[in-house]
């Protein structure tokens, strides 16, 4: 199942955030709905605008983050997974290191519009 | 909290030593070396200079399933005085703390990293250490001695071996292959017995492409590693991990929930410690549909005299550590 299946996906065209409430370099977590259930997108502004994914590890399908809004950067623009340190670049979202390597993030389509960050009807690609 | 910027991931090695080639490594307040047979680790504590040794073919199989896991969930003893606890997002390396030897003298040592800074120092020092011809995911009979001596080569091929992840099952279009001698899989010498056909499929007409089915047996029959999962499954915060196990579990595994195990073949012999001072609580020997769950209370450490088959359940959902340390959920999860 695709994250735009999600029974919390947000509609294409939904604002997400500001792209300057994201300093460069670094990520923000944006929730839909409640508790478990909860949709969880991860935001990455690079100096060239807002890379955006589902916050969830192919390993165990967990979070890539144990605490609320604390992710683990690492040089090269990557992040590693709070619970068993699979490492992604944060371009892309492929798995470079760890125990999902070979897998990726899945990929949220987003668009800049007056300062906006915009949700996509675009195609996803993994 | 605001997301944290880059992690400092700098390794702090010494060079390699002119006697055996070998490079030191320093975390925090601790020091790992290596010589010709043995690791050695020192700390501070009470104004002196603490030392364990441990040999070095141990220390290697044990740093490697810590690096491979991920720290995995809990506690991983590298054996009864050195080891990690996994705080998801920072790592504990603790010397002598559930030990009592060391913890009740005040001369256990313990120092909290965040990931990332550990996590690097641990894959430096197994990249530096493992000698060429050194499998750490082997069993001894099948990658012997090359871990004795001076500094050799490396081993990248096998400690940076990919583990097959599977999205849905081996074998589906997309998904991990299923293993044949053609993709590198060979049947395990201790498994030649294990039949290796398929299920046969008998889908309606309709469903052909809705069905699909393996031999598990004829997948792990094919594992090339030891104590460490072949293949996970994971449906919802259910996780399913088939390994195949031979020799000594290379770490005393301190869950931080309960874990289940399932023995698929042969037998197994679980030596079962208390996680706080590693006293002997329990010895049991799983044979083939043996079934136990492992409270969260406990180290534990495997022994299996042929290669066998054994299927690890781990619950992954968020927040249990926190149940079973509040005393909100009991460490068993059942009462006699």
């Amino acid at each position: 199942m695709g994250w735009r299946e999600h029974r919390y996906a947000p509609a294409p065209g939904t604002p997400l955030c500001r792209v300057d409430s994201i300093p460069i370099g670094e990520c923000r977590e944006k929730r839909y709905g409640d508790g478990e259930e909860a949709l969880s997108l991860l935001l990455y502004r690079c100096p060239l605008g807002v890379q955006a994914y589902v916050n969830k590890c192919p390993h165990f399908s967990l979070p890539l983050n144990s605490r609320p809004e604390t992710f683990f950067l690492l040089a090269r623009e990557e992040i590693m997974c709070a619970w068993h340190c699979a490492i992604f670049r944060l371009q892309d979202g492929k798995c470079t290191a760890g125990p999902a390597k070979g897998l990726g993030l899945e990929r949220v389509t987003v668009s800049t519009v007056d300062g906006q960050v915009i949700l996509s009807a675009g195609d996803d690609c993994v | 909290m605001s997301a944290q910027t880059a992690n400092d991931t700098t390794v702090k090695a010494s060079a390699a030593s002119n006697r055996t080639g070998y490079r030191s490594f320093t975390l925090g307040s601790f020091n790992f070396s290596r010589d010709e047979y043995f690791a050695h680790i020192t700390w501070p504590a009470k104004g002196q200079t603490m030392t364990h040794t441990a040999s070095a073919d141990a220390f290697l199989r044990a740093i490697m399933r810590d690096v491979a896991w991920g720290f995995f969930y809990g506690w991983v003893n590298l054996d009864d005085v050195i080891g990690t606890r996994n705080l998801y997002g920072q790592v504990e390396l603790f010397a002598g703390r559930y030990n009592p030897a060391y913890s009740t003298k005040g001369l256990d040592l313990t120092e909290t990293f965040d990931t990332p800074a550990i996590m690097a120092t641990f894959k430096a020092m197994l990249d530096d250490w493992t000698n060429e011809g050194f499998d750490p995911f082997a069993s001894p009979d099948e990658t012997g001695k090359s871990w004795v001596g001076s500094k050799n080569g490396h081993n990248r091929g096998a400690i940076d071996r990919e583990r097959q992840a599977c999205k849905r099952m081996p074998g589906l279009p997309g998904d991990a292959e299923l293993r044949r001698d053609s993709n590198g899989y060979p049947v395990n010498r201790a498994f030649a017995d294990v039949s290796q056909d398929e299920p046969e499929i008998h889908a309606e007409p309709g469903f052909e492409n809705e069905v699909h089915a393996m031999s598990l047996f004829a997948y792990l029959s094919r594992s090339d590693v030891t104590w460490n999962p072949s293949v996970s499954s994971v449906c919802g915060r259910s996780l399913c991990c088939p390994t195949t196990e031979e020799y000594i579990l290379p770490i005393k595994h301190g869950n931080d929930r309960v874990e289940w195990f399932i023995q698929l073949s042969d037998e197994l012999d679980w030596s079962i410690e208390d996680k706080q001072t590693g006293a002997l609580r329990a010895k049991i020997k799983m044979k083939a549909g043996d079934v136990a769950a492992m409270p969260a209370d406990i180290r534990h450490q495997g022994f299996s005299r042929k290669r066998s088959m054994l299927l690890v359940w781990e619950n992954a959902t968020p927040g249990l550590p926190e149940m079973y340390e509040t005393g909100k959920l009991k460490p068993y999860p059942i009462e006699f």
